[in-house]
């Protein structure tokens, strides 16, 4: 018996150095993640004389909210948190605005189109066979160029268009519209290819079943196939949500003066070699990344299950 | 009652057709596509083929055949901006996909803290990409923390501890590459998480009750179950990668020289900076063409080997 | 290029007297020379003429200067009901977005705020509105105004533009070390020469060389904690041709446009420049403003040549080592040219243009020259959070531009202001900078030799001549030379 019992004291010792190991490589890679997270949160906190300094400070010294506080304020002036007597509001309120609406209906569009095509190419093979793939195709344009074109096709083909055909004239440069149809359009591919393979789990039988009930087909298709796709959905609608948040070079082509989203407003602040305003900067980066880290978090359940892309079927 | 009548009833009726509906849709999708991106990019195809810059007005381009296409294929800048994006998008991509493996791995067997491992490193693929560029910029100062932090490292090495990470032009391109890995390894271990909880249990416990060691269970049971995750990590992280150009803006502008220019910040430079539009759209049609190829290649594997597993499991 | 001055922490208080101050200017209207005032006349006479209800102009406007210029917007609203909405961008995104707008004619923007080699490519795209009509009728003034920075405003032969900025490239010394008797005595010993501010790129290396310290030493009884650089200057990709022109020392083309670089001047002058790059901080290829200026404010280098703003920045910043310890100088001469010549590229001067697809060109225009007339742009100079600099005579007596910048200063860059160069003022001024940037940085990586820089430098831009039509710009180019664009003549 005494064998036995050092051979399993070995095996849990061995077992809790590995639990140990994981756990030490685990930390490692999530100080990593949260190093540059930590770099701009603290910056934030800091003043103008502290955001870069030699040797650089890993605390600041005499944290402030003023980088907050300018961010968000409508009138700086007002409000007392001008650094000078000249400041300009950033007004991040219009961009949150403008990126938040820009990108919810993109997104809810496209989830919800995409879906029901992905339904449709699952069931009926509508399309034909290379479709599913084909849609790639539109995701891999590369976005510097087609800028030009779009520009040209927003600010004058559309117009003219509409001029002629309806009497009145409609441009979609610098307006909500036009920024939502494109971003509900580059990602549509991803939720097509992202919601196939979720729908593609599910056994045809069961609807099958649902019909031969006498269920209808729109009611079989929410009461059976969607409920169970829905994780797969939040995932999708996440993962377009943040390509669409992010994307920055198309939305500073078509917007501007009027639209602006918040990578195009982050820019306004920024450039490779002008001097940058480090402080309301991580303001801003820490303010536009809680939204998305929130969304995550509260999803997170559903984000693992649902990303296999329906690899692994049964 | 009577049958619905009028020409809505009606139209809905056609509608709910079966051989209708299930086309409704189709219509809507590409409805959309030909709308908003068809069209640009016909013009896009078009615009090729003009004797055009920018710095004269698109009324008076022209024409010219295939000119725009022979000087981007006999272009020098074209071509090491190519091998570039490959150098980066390759290392970078396979970097995440061992990362990602590696630390899915790991958190698929943790029980305690799971929760905090998954929320905490899925964080890097939400954070927007201008942001992170900005980010990297502080830390990558010479003077700045991250120097600061390897300082040990690096005067144990006996190398320079100001590592010139923004200037030196190899420093410079590992740079993007860091800040690419740091990124995107959320979505590889993302992928490969849900991969692993995917495995069939029963099948990893008939394989322990077989006597199977962990090593065998994990190189001839999990491994072959995973491939298709592998392909699917390349691919959307490949796409997305040789397109690979926010971080080259944000923290190097191509520079020092031309050490960081990837293909699309050439195309940026050649089309916004210099105003080659024909050229850039040239270009562009060029690597659509060269990637569709290589991605769906990607795909095409990946679909092999799905059809491999079924049959072997139909067996 | 300057840096966005929020790190000077200036008393508010002082900044809000220059509010109040600039807010009685607008009240008495009394500082008006004839040149604003014909603006302020006309732009009257517009609105009531047109019978505009609240007229708005927008301007897209360098994000540089989105603390200053809001003042001036206000008191033109204030004087003449024409409301100025200002849409700060990178300068860099800039050109893209004026480019964009000839394509897209939407009219958002009335105006552009971005660098004079803008204009050309603008200009030949349609998309700025030619504004000699308008200037015959309310007359600008441009008495006093260096030849070169006068040139720049046209292209062509057409008026596009208006400059409100001197922004030449200049030296600054530490006046510590300059007038440290010990370091004069060991400099003469040394090199047989007197200290002070170089003669020639060659004088100035020479200094780098001898100033260039290692950390931990004594010198002059000074003990350096820190190394002292010897030098300090611009060799990023997009900054490294705005320094170039100062050691090339002539025109970059011969009047067919073929280019001189690859000669024995062009190799000199590749050589010369980046030679003394060893003497500055290793990293000085990823640095741009945001590193340059504290780093010299820092005290940790003897020389830098650099934006005039650098000079105040020195004095201003509060966290600055080097308050009142500099020593301005004009341009060194260049050591390649055959004859000494001292050229300060212009190298990050704004100018206002008039987009084509305005609705109100003309009332455009007039704000225009409202402020940068002689005035206002004075006042607009002297402005404490102002990124403009001082380039014409009637910047010398003004008191607040005086204040600001010092008389040593303002002689200094006033003198300088008289060797400007423009850079390469023609379309495709971004790529023939880009291959020269590019071949450049490949010299001082060690990756080719001047003369083979010198040779792809040739090529690459006989190649963007071609692309774009070597006739148009061989006519341009000559234009320009023969407006003084450059100083030199063919």
């Amino acid at each position: 018996m005494n064998g036995d019992a050092t051979g399993r004291k070995a095996a849990d010792r061995l077992r809790r150095r590995r639990t140990a190991l994981r756990h030490t490589v685990l930390i490692g890679w999530g100080a990593i993640i949260m190093f540059p997270i930590y770099w701009m949160i603290q910056t934030s906190f800091k003043d103008s004389g502290e955001w870069v300094t030699w040797p650089p400070n890993w605390l600041p010294q005499d944290p402030t909210l003023k980088n907050y506080e300018q961010i968000f304020a409508f009138d700086v002036q007002q409000a007392g948190v001008a650094r000078e007597a000249t400041e300009q509001p950033f007004n991040i309120w219009g961009s949150l605005v403008d990126s938040l609406l820009i990108c919810t209906i993109s997104s809810l569009i496209a989830l919800f189109m995409g879906t029901f095509l992905a339904y449709a190419i699952s069931r009926f093979n509508v399309g034909g066979s290379t479709f599913r793939h084909m849609v790639l195709m539109v995701r891999m344009i590369p976005p510097i160029v087609i800028a030009i074109p779009l520009l040209m096709y927003y600010a004058v083909m559309v117009p003219f268009a509409t001029e002629t055909l309806l009497g009145s004239r409609i441009s979609l440069f610098d307006t909500r519209t036009g920024v939502s149809a494109l971003y509900t359009t580059v990602t549509l591919p991803f939720v097509i290819w992202m919601m196939l393979s979720f729908i593609d789990e599910v056994p045809y039988t069961l609807e099958h079943a649902a019909r031969l009930m006498g269920a209808g087909r729109i009611y079989t298709l929410r009461k059976v196939v969607l409920p169970l796709v829905a994780s797969g959905m939040v995932v999708t609608f996440l993962f377009v949500f943040i390509l669409s948040w992010g994307e920055f070079l198309l939305a500073l082509t078509l917007t501007h003066p009027d639209v602006s989203t918040l990578p195009v407003l982050l820019n306004k602040f920024q450039s490779a070699s002008e001097g940058r305003l480090y402080g309301p900067q991580a303001a801003i980066g820490t303010v536009i990344t809680i939204p998305v880290v929130i969304m995550g978090v509260l999803i997170q359940k559903h984000l693992v299950k649902g990303f296999s892309f329906g690899m692994m079927r049964r | 009652m009577r049958p619905p009548n009028g020409p809505f009833a009606r139209l809905g009726a056609w509608l709910s057709r079966e051989r209708v509906f299930r086309w409704i849709p189709f219509v809507l999708v590409e409805g959309t596509f030909i709308l908003v991106i068809i069209i640009p990019f016909l013009l896009t195809i078009y615009i090729s083929f003009l004797r055009w810059r920018a710095n004269r007005p698109f009324e008076q381009a022209y024409l010219s055949g295939f000119r725009n296409y022979e000087a981007v294929l006999s272009d020098t800048g074209f071509w090491a901006a190519l091998g570039r994006t490959f150098y980066f998008a390759g290392f970078a991509v396979v970097f995440e996909l061992v990362i990602g493996f590696v630390l899915a791995m790991l958190v698929h067997r943790v029980v305690r803290g799971r929760r905090i491992y998954i929320t905490v490193f899925l964080i890097p693929m939400m954070v927007v990409p201008v942001v992170v560029g900005y980010n990297f910029s502080m830390i990558y100062i010479d003077h700045g923390p991250l120097n600061q932090l390897l300082s040990p490292l690096t005067t144990l090495l006996g190398m320079e501890p100001r590592i010139r990470w923004l200037s030196d032009p190899l420093a410079a391109q590992w740079a993007i590459i860091l800040a690419d890995v740091w990124q995107w390894t959320s979505l590889t271990f993302l992928i490969f998480l849900s991969g692993f909880s995917a495995l069939p249990p029963q099948l990893i416990s008939a394989a322990r009750v077989m006597g199977a060691s962990r090593w065998q269970i994990f190189w001839w049971v999990e491994f072959p179950l995973l491939k298709p995750a592998i392909v699917i990590a390349v691919v959307v992280r490949s796409m997305e990668a040789l397109k690979l150009f926010d971080p080259v803006v944000l923290l190097t502008f191509g520079g020092p020289g031309t050490s960081t220019q990837t293909v699309a910040y050439y195309l940026w430079e050649q089309v916004w900076q210099f105003n080659k539009f024909a050229f850039g759209a040239a270009a562009s049609i060029l690597l659509l063409i060269l990637f569709s190829a290589l991605i769906f290649t990607g795909i095409w594997l990946m679909m092999r080997e799905r059809t491999r597993l079924d049959r072997e499991r139909a067996s | 290029m300057r840096i966005d001055r929020v790190t000077a922490r200036a008393p508010i208080a002082v900044a809000c007297a220059a509010g109040l101050l600039l807010a009685a200017g607008a009240a008495t209207g009394a500082e008006y020379g004839p040149v604003a005032q014909r603006a302020i006349d006309g732009a009257k006479a517009y609105v009531k003429a047109k019978g505009l209800k609240n007229p708005t102009l927008d301007i897209l406007l360098n994000s540089l200067y989105r603390n200053s210029f809001p003042d001036f917007a206000k008191e033109w609203q204030g004087l003449t009901g024409v409301a100025i909405k200002a849409e700060p961008l990178g300068y860099t995104d800039i050109p893209s977005k004026v480019m964009g707008e000839a394509v897209a004619k939407t009219g958002a923007f009335d105006m552009f705020n971005d660098f004079p080699y803008t204009q050309p490519d603008a200009a030949s795209a349609g998309v700025l509105k030619p504004l000699d009509e308008y200037a015959a009728k309310y007359k600008p003034d441009f008495s006093g105004v260096p030849e070169a920075f006068i040139a720049q405003q046209f292209y062509n032969g057409k008026q596009y533009s208006f400059v409100l900025d001197g922004d030449h490239i200049i030296l600054v010394l530490r006046k510590d070390i300059v007038e440290n008797p010990k370091a004069r005595e060991e400099f003469k010993k040394a090199t047989g020469k007197d200290l002070g501010c170089p003669a020639n790129m060659a004088d100035w290396e020479e200094q780098a060389k001898f100033f260039h310290t290692e950390a931990g030493q004594t010198r002059w009884g000074v003990k350096f904690d820190k190394p002292l650089y010897g030098a300090m200057g611009y060799r990023s990709v997009n900054f490294s041709h705005r320094h170039f022109p100062a050691y090339f020392g002539g025109l970059l083309f011969d009047k067919d446009m073929n280019p001189r670089i690859n000669s024995a001047q062009g190799t000199k002058a590749i050589t010369a420049f980046s030679s003394i790059v060893q003497y500055m901080p290793k990293d000085i290829q990823g640095w741009g403003t945001p590193q340059i200026y504290p780093f010299w404010a820092s005290g940790q280098a003897y020389s830098v040549m650099s934006f005039p703003s650098i000079f105040g920045y020195g004095n201003a910043n509060p966290k600055s080592l080097v308050k009142q310890k500099q020593v301005p100088c004009v341009i060194p001469a260049s050591t390649a040219s055959e004859k000494p010549v001292r050229r300060a590229a212009e190298a990050a001067g704004t100018g206002y243009m008039v987009n084509s697809y305005s609705d109100h060109p003309e009332l455009a225009y007039l704000f225009i020259q409202w402020l940068t007339s002689p005035s206002v742009g004075n006042r607009a100079i002297a402005h404490p959070r102002g990124f403009w600099d001082p380039f014409r005579k009637a910047n010398i007596g003004h008191k607040g531009i005086l204040k600001k910048f010092g008389q040593e200063f303002l002689d200094v860059t006033l003198e300088n202001a008289q060797y400007t160069t423009s850079l390469l003022y023609i379309e495709g001024h971004y790529e023939y900078m880009k291959i020269l940037d590019n071949n450049l940085a490949d010299v001082m990586n060690g990756n080719i030799k001047p003369e083979e820089a010198a040779k792809r430098v040739e090529k690459g831009w006989n190649g963007v001549t071609e692309d774009i039509g070597r006739k148009e710009q061989i006519e341009a180019w000559r234009k320009g030379v023969a407006a003084g664009l450059y100083i030199d003549k063919f």
